[in-house]
């Protein structure tokens, strides 16, 4: 055909039209004609129709393509004898084989049987015993509601087959539907099957694949469950691999989560499976189908391994506006539905129980839970699970993860008005969570190669929807930030940036605007920062629901401003809001989640609340290394944080342990690694103020590395710990020198009348100064000014706060105004012991309690000057090395 | 088992071909894994599975699909790509790669479409349908979805005779195409 133009292929169409509108005999008298008039035409029709000629082309395209069938359903079986039965119809296919119905010859009953062929694939080779050991044993059941196994056998071509008790009936769902049954009927017929599951329960036998259709209602509205065991036995006599097993035959709508993971199959998984069948009677729709459209079974099973059931009574109510289910039943509903087995009803007869005393209006047992928390629990616990069940899960529907989120953008294309962004977040998180986590596991080298063919692959596949192009190029552009490949990061967000400035989404103006306004904030332009930040929100305005992860940045974004105003509170409470916006959207393991933890912890180590921060961060560095992110830069960034909050709450002996311990970890594998400075630095501040005096090389160099990389958070609080750390080693020229350097910073924080931490930071090292050259009036003047600053601050507890009160009553204790000095001492205590990770072992706590010791030792209360210098001791020696000064001093305290 | 986009990806059009589609691949495929899973051994016709996505697709307030041809045009092309990645799929199966929860790796014995012979008549349609659009659909609607002329014609509002003609004109080229390939 390339060798056609559309003109010359009209006119040969016109022609060969002509042509099968004659009889064929008349076609050489055509062809003849036309060869006078168009010869070259001619010389074309005529070598088209010599196609006709081959023997092939009479049947080319012949026979329309049908879709890969399994081949016709046999009819070798009808009539044929088994046993005593006759076959007589098959009555259906299912996912192990086919069921025929027969009666038996002997004439003994007349009662139909249903006779199930299981394919011969289920039956290993050496299962043959085996098949017919389990046979016999499911074969005594003997239950009003359990349609009865009646023989079990393998006819002599080795085809295995169970005869059942032939039901007539509805499957449940139908059932119901059909009568419209009101809600408490519905439970009923529940119940009627629980009697029979733990019928079968007490005889050890597990049904595995209860669903619907396996649940028949006679016309008399007696429940009949069918092919109890069946999965069992034909999976215990299966030689397959594990992961073949664990999802065949397995129905991912009804299947609990410890299915989907393949991990054994208990009582409890019926438990499971009977509480979304009643869900979805109650209800009308799965637990985990979310929207109102019908969900795949891939979303079903990436639901259920990652997010908690909507409330019963929820669903119902946003399905039918009718409230059917109350608050106990929810309950029951949810006990049931755990993801933990363990956390479900202990026996199928439990649930029972409780739906029969929610029948009766009696309390129930089951409580309610905390929302989220199980189901983030559970993903923590089995990240590796979840995410090889989800890989698993995409090959299985034949589909890639890229063909998932097209197939989600079809969707949400659907659902436009009713969940756009609901659906694009879930585009997203799927993303995320299936490259991110599945990758992270996976040399850096496949990882940066893998990310850069999807780049490719989306700018090639995604060229006609920018926007979903650059929603999957900001994905990967996180990825590459998760290896530590930064410039690859950049590029693709300045990609990003190009597709936007022709497009202009306002959701990525605005994560360009508040990610921006965070660039600001660190580079020290406030104002910047500000009007950058205004523009994310002014984006954000116009679109409707913009979802959870953005305005999670922007609120990230807005708390730096705050932390940069020194309003530490309200940067507290952005974070605090991001934060618990993206759990209650079911995003723990996404990296927006991880790093707004971080910048929460932050926070509030800022704001001086070290214990918060520190428990913040050690749950969030235990998350990290749960989802395999323990050898990123983001984790050395968290590590770095935890030692602040460790420092600062008293613990720096702790800190320096904490950093010793990932540093073995990470060299373990890579001998030569070498930590980030900010994660140096730390560790050398932390020895330092523990008392290790060879520390101060390492913060030396540290605060050189912080100024080299333009590091502007560090500029005091590095070089302001060099000057401690000399005070600490009484090296005061060392110390007077390297204040030097900080001096000009002082007097420009002042001037600017800059309230931020910085001018009180740099205030307070300065009359620490004063104090070790005894320049007590110097001292106290500059604490007067610090002590107004921070008071203009109104913070709850303040970082400085603590600082201050011990070196005002240092000053007044070197003033010989101890009544003033025992009270600044006494109020640096309840400092210390309020922001404390441990108030039972801090090393501020010591300090302060030391302070107040010599106040009321030298006030002449001797009683309890001795009782503070012992707890003081405790404080000190359990924080900080046995030579440290403070240390050393308490001891003397004691002594004397 | 990634034939699916592969497929997709060799789309030509703008983009709101594209989306509609992706919208019908996606609707026939869960459609067909369906009545597969389902009904196994009982087979699935992809002209069912054409008309139920129409009805699927066309009831849907928001989308508005001018004619009913235009449609179908694009469900029968969609209904091409499924059907050769299926034929992949059921190679790679053959092959022993990948799981399978739908009947279809059970299937033995069945005459299976060679997947690279019908992925060198998609790419041949396609090149057909540069030329003339309304040949290739033919062959997309009769072959690939297995309508009658009759049907054909109804839906274009046209007489039968010249979807014949269209279809006779249609497997001449393709069949010089591909010949000419060997």
């Amino acid at each position: 055909m390339s060798n056609l133009d559309s003109e010359r292929w009209r006119r040969l169409s016109g022609h060969l039209d002509r042509l099968f509108e004659l009889p064929e005999d008349q076609w050489p008298g055509y062809l003849t004609a036309l060869e006078r008039d168009d010869p070259a035409a001619a010389a074309e029709v005529g070598c088209l129709l010599r196609a006709r000629q081959d023997d092939r082309f009479a049947g080319f395209l012949g026979t329309p393509l049908p879709l890969p069938q399994p081949p016709p359903a046999t009819t070798a079986l009808l009539g044929r004898c088994i046993g005593p039965y006759v076959i007589e119809a098959e009555i259906g296919r299912g996912g192990m084989g086919s069921v025929w119905r027969a009666k038996r010859t002997d004439g003994r009953y007349d009662a139909s049987v249903a006779i199930k062929m299981l394919h011969l694939a289920w039956r290993g080779r050496a299962g043959e015993q085996h098949f017919l050991l389990e046979g016999r044993l499911l074969a005594r059941l003997d239950h009003p509601n359990i349609a009865r196994l009646i023989d079990a056998g393998v006819l002599e071509d080795g085809q295995p087959y169970l005869v059942l008790e032939y039901v007539e009936g509805r499957p449940i769902d139908a059932y119901c539907a059909h009568g419209a049954l009101d809600a408490e009927a519905r439970i009923r017929l529940i119940l009627d099957v629980t009697d029979a599951v733990a019928h079968a329960h007490r005889h050890l036998i597990v049904h595995r694949d209860l669903k619907p259709s396996n649940v028949l209602v006679t016309q008399q509205g007696t429940v009949k469950l069918l092919d109890f065991g069946i999965a069992k036995l034909v999976d215990a006599s299966s030689e397959a691999a594990p992961t073949r097993t664990m999802l065949q035959g397995l129905t991912p709508r009804y299947a609990a989560p410890e299915q989907l993971l393949g991990n054994p199959v208990t009582t409890a998984t019926d438990v499971y499976a009977l509480g979304t069948m009643l869900y979805e009677l109650l209800v009308g729709r799965h637990p985990f189908a979310g929207s109102t459209t019908a969900a795949t079974d891939a979303e079903l099973m990436y639901a259920t391994l990652t997010t908690q059931p909507l409330r019963a009574s929820v669903a119902a109510t946003a399905q039918s506006g009718r409230r059917r289910t109350l608050g106990d039943l929810d309950n029951i509903l949810a006990k049931a539905l755990e993801k933990d087995a363990g956390d479900r009803y202990e026996s199928v007869g439990d649930f029972a129980s409780d739906l029969r005393r929610f029948l009766a209006h009696e309390p129930v047992q089951a409580r309610p839970y905390t929302v989220g928390y199980r189901a983030v629990r559970f993903v923590r616990r089995h990240r590796g699970g979840v995410a090889s069940a989800m890989l698993i899960a995409l090959a299985l529907i034949g589909t890639s993860v890229f063909a998932l989120a097209q197939m989600l953008e079809a969707r949400s294309q659907r659902d436009y008005a009713l969940s756009q962004a609901q659906r694009a977040q879930a585009q997203a998180d799927l993303t995320e969570f299936v490259i991110g986590d599945s990758l992270s596991r996976i040399p850096g080298d496949l990882v940066r190669d893998r990310l850069d063919r999807a780049r490719r692959f989306i700018a090639r596949r995604y060229a006609k929807s920018p926007v979903l192009a650059a929603w999957l190029l900001v994905d990967v552009s996180g990825r590459y930030i998760d290896i530590g490949e930064y410039r690859a990061a950049a590029a693709v967000l300045r990609e990003v940036e190009a597709i936007n400035s022709r497009v202009h989404d306002p959701i990525i103006t605005a994560q360009f605007a508040c990610d921006h306004a965070a660039d600001l904030v660190l580079a020290g332009d406030l104002a910047g920062a500000r009007t950058s930040l205004a523009v994310g929100r002014e984006n954000l305005r116009r679109v409707d629901s913009p979802g959870p992860r953005i305005v999670a940045a922007c609120a990230d974004s807005a708390a730096l401003v705050w932390q940069a105003q020194g309003d530490y509170g309200q940067a507290v409470a952005r974070e605090r809001a991001a934060q618990q916006m993206l759990v209650d959207a079911g995003m723990y393991a996404a990296s927006r989640y991880t790093s707004t933890t971080n910048n929460l912890g932050r926070a509030l180590i800022f704001a001086g609340d070290y214990r918060g921060g520190w428990w913040v961060m050690r749950d969030l560095l235990t998350l990290m290394r749960e989802i395999g992110r323990s050898d990123t830069s983001s984790y050395w960034a968290m590590l770095s944080n935890a030692c602040r909050a460790l420092v600062g709450g008293g613990q720096p002996q702790q800190a320096v342990r904490l950093i010793d311990q990932a540093l073995t970890g990470a060299r373990r594998g890579d001998p030569g690694f070498e930590p980030p400075f900010y994660v140096a630095g730390c560790r050398a501040a932390a020895a330092t103020l523990a008392g290790d005096p060879t520390a101060d090389a390492q913060l030396v160099r540290a605060t050189q590395a912080a100024g080299a990389a333009g590091y502007l958070a560090s500029q005091t609080f590095y070089p302001a710990m060099t000057v401690i750390s000399a005070l600490e080693r009484n090296e005061l020229a060392a110390a007077d020198s390297r204040w030097a350097a900080l001096a000009s910073g002082e007097t420009h924080a002042l001037a600017a009348g800059n309230q931020s931490a910085e001018a009180v930071r740099l205030l307070l090292v300065h009359a620490r100064l004063d104090l070790a050259h005894g320049r007590i009036d110097a001292a106290s003047h500059r604490l007067g000014i610090a002590r107004s600053l921070i008071a203009a601050r109104r913070q709850p507890i303040n970082p400085d706060s603590y600082d201050l009160e011990v070196l005002t009553a240092r000053a007044a204790m070197q003033n010989g105004d101890y009544a003033n000095a025992a009270r600044y001492a006494a109020s640096a205590v309840a400092l210390a012991n309020a922001a404390a990770v441990d108030d039972t072992s801090s090393a501020w706590v010591g300090e302060a309690l030391l302070a107040r010791a010599q106040a009321e030792k030298a006030l002449g209360q001797a009683d309890a000057a001795a009782a503070d210098a012992r707890a003081a001791l405790r404080h000190l020696e359990a924080n900080l090395l046995p030579a440290q000064p403070l240390v050393v001093a308490a001891r003397a305290a004691i002594a004397n | 088992m990634r034939g699916g986009q592969a497929v997709a990806d060799q789309r030509p059009g703008t983009g709101d071909d594209k989306k509609l589609f992706a919208t019908s691949y996606a609707q026939l495929r869960n459609l067909a894994e369906r009545e597969l899973r389902r009904f196994p051994g009982m087979g699935v016709s992809p002209t069912t599975l054409v008309h139920e996505a129409y009805l699927n697709l066309a009831g849907r307030p928001g989308v508005a699909f001018e004619e009913r041809g235009k449609f179908l045009g694009y469900t029968a092309r969609a209904m091409r790509g499924l059907l050769i990645d299926f034929a992949r799929r059921q190679q790679a199966l053959k092959r022993g790669a990948g799981f399978e929860i739908t009947q279809l790796s059970t299937t033995i014995g069945q005459e299976v479409a060679d997947a690279a012979e019908l992925t060198r008549l998609s790419d041949a349609l396609d090149e057909l349908a540069r030329l003339d659009p309304r040949l290739a659909e033919v062959v997309d609607l009769k072959y690939f979805c297995g309508f009658s002329f009759a049907e054909i014609a109804r839906v274009r509002a046209t007489s039968e005779r010249t979807v014949q003609r269209d279809w006779e004109k249609a497997r001449l080229l393709l069949f010089r195409d591909l010949e000419a390939g060997d």
